[in-house]
């Protein structure tokens, strides 16, 4: 178990921002924190990174009591990159260093992974957005931590700037590093996350493995020029469970082990042609809308 | 202890804007110093000759403290302003150690104004002749302003761990400095001896006045009791402020969200 807590509660003076939460992230696994603005995640995350003091409720980082010493083995990003902007990025680098007790030496390795080593001598605040967040991440590797801490990694980035910053993710979480990450994004967390927990107003809605809680159901999105032909003859599909209409177009829910294919074959044999047919799981917005919709 | 020390030296040497208010200082000080050789005094002796000059040139330069408060409250408000205070905790700094740190930055600044004022001491003396008594007791005097610098300094930090913005720190900071100290010490003129007491005028009171028209005497119309060396009392005292400054400092500190 590299993270517990237990009832963690959080009352700021006109709102309560954390309500009872118990997580269990174990080891290994990329653990996200969806919920949308304002439902806790960088509190949550505020509380168990030292910087902010819950009102109750525990915590412990490696099954050990805690101490600052714990957060050395933990890499951290809380959503901007925090650096000195008059100093050059080997400097910002080596006072981290020096916090966490990491030879210098490290700054190189970190530097290349996250591409800055040819600008590692530039002050920081010539970097674009984008490199600032890749120095983040740098400075959150250094000494090769076991649990990386992602709040909203992908903030105000360009689509390549995200795209490189999933990569990272990716290719750090096959090293064996524990990731935990809070985001509103949800093809993000869907894209890069095993685990999930679901907040809102502070509260756990649901919690799991991401593949069992996002594709548990058989889904179909079809449309046609003849619309109301194509839907009496889904309904009429014994396979289908139900079917939703939303701007000419139907998503249709099959039975679990009926495939794409059966109802196609369904259509074709009564001849109805389709011009848009997408076979897709439930995706996570959907998901999130259902499971915050109260 | 060795690591805060090296982090703390490299924010302080790579900030420019620091760097430039140590360079107007340095101009206004030798001019403020060696301006004072022309004043009446009530000692004797010249002021800019050993052993006296310790004793001028601590009370002169004492009022520049302003210089090294504006360098300590631009040295940790922008920690809170560059959220680099939050990273250090996420990174594993404790926050005892962040208080800890911050000290060593103001005893990195009192040490070295005060080597820089020992050199302009140096420096101006042997230019005034007389080699025949170097440091004499006066030079009690330096380590009073070397107390008085870090008092000081450990107030100007209270202010900014409790207000955080830059301009609004050295805005109280001065305001206290020129107006609610000197109005309250006013004030309580006459009332037994706590105006001794008030915080920055403690911290005063480590260094002692050449000059003929000083405060004390308008009052009591005579000349004070001329003292050759620091006060042992007065650098208790201090150090009494000192301490509560630094643990009312951390108190606030460990009780908020950062």
């Amino acid at each position: 178990m590299i993270l517990n807590t237990s009832d963690l509660y959080k009352k700021y003076p006109k709102i309560i921002a954390l309500n009872r939460l118990s997580i269990n992230v174990d080891k290994g696994c990329v653990y996200g924190i969806l919920g949308p603005n304002g439902s806790g995640k960088t509190t949550t995350l505020g509380i168990l990174l030292g910087v902010t003091n819950a009102t109750s409720g525990t915590y412990s980082w490696f099954s050990s009591q805690n101490s600052s010493d714990d957060r050395k083995k933990i890499g951290a990003l809380l959503e901007t990159p925090n650096f000195y902007p008059n100093l050059n990025a080997w400097d910002n680098l080596s006072i981290t260093c020096k916090i966490k007790h990491v030879p210098t030496d490290d700054i190189h390795r970190v530097a290349e992974l996250v591409g800055l080593d040819d600008r590692l001598f530039d002050k920081f605040k010539t970097y674009s957005l984008g490199m600032k967040q890749r120095l983040a991440i740098g400075a959150a590797l250094l000494g090769k931590p076991e649990v990386l801490v992602l709040d909203e990694p992908t903030n105000g980035l360009d689509p390549r700037g995200i795209v490189e910053i999933r990569e990272l993710i990716n290719k750090i979480s096959k090293q064996g590093v524990t990731i935990l990450l809070a985001s509103h994004a949800l093809d993000e967390v869907e894209k890069v996350c095993t685990h999930v927990c679901v907040i809102q107003k502070g509260k756990k809605i649901t919690e799991g493995n991401v593949n069992e809680l996002v594709v548990s159901e058989n889904l179909v999105e079809i449309s046609s020029e003849d619309f109301d032909a194509l839907k009496s003859c889904c309904l009429s599909f014994s396979e289908t469970l139900s079917c939703e209409e939303n701007n000419k177009t139907l998503l249709i829910k099959l039975s679990e082990k009926t495939k794409p294919i059966d109802l196609n074959r369904h259509l074709v044999n009564n001849n109805i042609v389709v011009n848009h047919f997408i076979p897709r799981k439930k995706n996570l917005e959907e998901f999130f809308l259902e499971k915050t919709k109260q | 202890m060795k690591r805060l020390f090296e982090i703390e030296l490299l924010k302080l040497r790579k900030n420019r804007a620091i760097m430039v208010i140590g360079f107007l200082y340095a101009l206004i000080s030798i001019f403020l110093v060696y301006k004072s050789t022309g004043v009446k005094t009530y000692i004797d002796t010249e002021t800019l000759q050993f052993p006296m000059i310790w004793l001028t040139a601590t009370y002169m330069l004492g009022f520049l403290v302003i210089f090294p408060a504006i360098i300590s409250i631009i040295n940790t408000t922008s920690e809170f302003s560059y959220k680099t205070t939050r990273q250090h905790i996420i990174d594993g700094m404790s926050r005892n150690e962040f208080i800890l740190s911050k000290l060593i930055s103001i005893f990195i600044i009192s040490t070295v104004f005060t080597l820089y004022l020992i050199l302009l001491c140096l420096i101006l003396g042997f230019s005034k002749g007389n080699y025949n008594e170097f440091f004499g007791e006066q030079f009690s005097f330096v380590l009073g302003y070397f107390l008085y610098l870090f008092g000081i300094l450990t107030f100007v930090q209270l202010i900014c761990f409790l207000l955080k913005k830059t301009g609004l720190s050295l805005g109280i900071f001065l305001l206290y400095y020129l107006c609610v100290e000197p109005i309250l010490y006013w004030s309580l003129l006459d009332k037994f001896e706590i105006k001794k007491f008030l915080p920055l005028e403690v911290f005063d009171n480590l260094l002692f006045s050449p000059l003929k028209d000083n405060s004390e005497t308008i009052d009591k119309l005579e000349i004070p009791n001329i003292v050759y060396h620091m006060e042992w009392k007065n650098a208790l005292i201090s150090i009494v402020y000192i301490i509560l400054f630094i643990v009312i400092t951390k108190t606030i500190f460990n009780k908020r969200d950062i």
